[in-house]
């Protein structure tokens, strides 16, 4: 995965030839597996990642109608796409997903942490239930997913990308997100550690941290507005760019980190929010 | 490409990350300001390789420490271009560290003067020309891991680097609206030495001569400007359009690690 012969950097192409140039073909013959993928910015994921060259394995805990468009998409790019249902808090179904994909794609070279439902409630009425399902799922859930994905890439040899989705939740306080908020903080820590332990492997771990994304399911007219009015309109004040967020913006972030262009970030989160987090509270 | 037609003006683009970054430009399609304080044969050779990328390269040579020079620059990169839709903060002094007791007054005011007063004016200034355009734009600056965490000698230089993390924030907040994104880019330990001709990059840095980064960089490598420039790439093209007040740490893991262990 790290390219570019004498100095392991990133690739430099002969003047006149873009890195982005020609189809940008970031992720040719590059085998990834993108958790809750069925729509939304899973979903867009595997489309980027499908326009850019790779195969996809898509997961999510059900098959309906928007995860075969997503898997009809992969396809129609000329990529192969496997769909591999199962819960990602439940590890027998975890273990089954990896194996899975490993037989279907002989390999595994970038895994994108993404499937989650978050569960709004008030600090003073949280229960234990939740506590347990929430952090078993999005915070347990991402962390043995990406150790049996580190561990498969070691034993490959050639690195990887481990890219988990967080969230400004992570940094800030919404009312009723404790547990959401916790585990995306887990998962901005959970990523330090992996640098740290995956060094020298060629694995980088990064975390990308959304803000507003409008990943409503939308008909093909009402596409165009996506993100814009009538998607948190309280919210677009608040955010310097004045728009709601795309799939697409997370999806261009999520190529960047799983091409040879990032192989020197390791370790980090990067916001992807408009400027939200840059703000403060409002006047 | 992704930066077709751009109009992108590069502070410090004699050597090093800036000349990696005004390359990697022109070979996505952007025309390219190479600005520097010397105007020597490397500074030419950087707007050269431009040239051979197939795209303008225009060489403004002006000490973007002070504020009349930084005015003279963009009117001049303008003048050249017709307009401006990218600007990297890049420009930086050979001596970045010093120790506590030997900083003086006159030290604090050369680095705060380059890295925060001069970012921060190279940054209105072409914000100004970007909103009399329209249509948006994008300015980025070069934090550092020192933004970070303190290493020994390196106060003042630390300081600015903050700074300037908290600079992007201001900015875009101040800027929404506009199209106008700003952001930073914190590299590591970047090789930022003299490329042979015609290259982007020096050699990495070598790690048995420098053991430390082997220990303390968990990608195991030195960082080259090609790893700065592919960042910025993806920042200023439509990719990075909703990354907005951000700084994006480019140093192989190096802030994530604590510190050695036995």
């Amino acid at each position: 995965m790290v390219l570019g012969g004498k100095s392991g950097g990133a690739e430099i192409r002969p003047a006149g030839k873009g890195l982005f140039g020609g189809g940008m073909n970031l992720l040719t013959g590059k085998k990834a597996l993108v958790t809750g993928a069925r729509r939304g910015i899973g979903g867009e994921i595997a489309r980027v990642f499908a326009e850019n060259g790779a195969d996809v394995g898509v997961n999510d805990i059900e098959r309906d109608g928007e995860a075969e468009k997503t898997l009809a998409a992969v396809k129609k790019l000329g990529r192969k796409a496997t769909w591999h249902q199962a819960d990602i808090g439940a590890s027998a179904q975890r273990e089954r997903m990896f194996d899975e994909f490993l037989k279907e794609h002989g390999r595994i070279d970038i895994l994108v942490n993404n499937a989650v439902r978050a569960q709004m409630t008030p600090f003073s009425e949280l229960e234990e239930a939740d506590w347990d399902h929430q952090i078993g799922h999005a915070l347990k859930g991402y962390v043995f997913c990406a150790k049996r994905a580190a561990n498969e890439m070691v034993k490959q040899g050639g690195g990887g990308r481990i890219i988990s989705i967080s969230s400004v939740h992570s940094f800030r306080a919404w009312p009723k997100d404790t547990i959401y908020g916790i585990v995306k903080a887990g998962l901005n820590r959970l990523v330090l550690s992996m640098a740290v332990d995956l060094a020298g492997t060629g694995i980088t771990a990064n975390c990308i941290a959304p803000g507003y994304i409008d990943s409503r399911v939308l008909t093909a007219d009402q596409e165009p507005n996506r993100g814009g009015k009538g998607y948190a309109d309280h919210a677009i004040p608040l955010i310097p760019a004045r728009r709601g967020g795309l799939p697409r913006d997370i999806a261009n972030m999520a190529l960047f980190l799983a091409s040879d262009l990032s192989s020197y970030v390791n370790g980090e989160t990067i916001l992807v929010d408009g400027g939200l987090q840059a703000g403060g509270t409002p006047d | 490409m992704l930066l077709e037609g751009k109009k992108a003006l590069v502070t410090g683009a004699r050597k090093g990350i800036g000349r990696g970054i005004a390359v990697m430009f022109a070979r996505e399609g952007a025309d390219v300001g190479v600005n520097d304080i010397v105007d020597d044969a490397e500074t030419r050779r950087t707007a050269s390789m431009v040239g051979k990328a197939g795209r303008k390269g225009t060489v403004h040579v002006a000490d973007v420490s002070k504020v009349s020079e930084i005015d003279r620059m963009i009117d001049d990169f303008v003048k050249q271009h017709g307009r401006i839709d990218i600007l990297i903060n890049n420009a930086i002094f050979p001596d970045q560290s010093r120790p506590l007791f030997e900083t003086d007054e006159a030290y604090w005011d050369r680095m705060m003067n380059l890295s925060l007063k001069g970012y921060f004016f190279a940054a209105q200034r072409s914000a100004r020309e970007m909103v009399k355009q329209g249509g948006g734009g994008r300015i980025v600056s070069l934090a550092s891991v020192h933004a970070y965490r303190a290493w020994k000698d390196w106060t003042p230089y630390g300081i600015a680097k903050a700074g300037l993390k908290r600079m992007a924030m201001g900015l875009a907040v101040d800027l929404a609206g506009t199209g106008i994104t700003v952001n930073c880019i914190a590299p590591g330990a970047i090789n930022n030495q003299l490329s042979k001709a015609g290259e982007v990059d020096p050699p990495p840095y070598n790690l048995d001569e420098r053991p430390e980064l082997k220990a303390r960089v968990p990608s195991q490598r030195g960082g080259l400007p090609s790893d700065i420039a592919n960042a910025m790439l993806f920042l200023c093209s439509n990719m990075g359009d909703y990354v907005n007040g951000e700084t994006i740490l480019v140093d192989g893991g190096m802030i994530a690690f604590g510190g050695e262990m036995r």
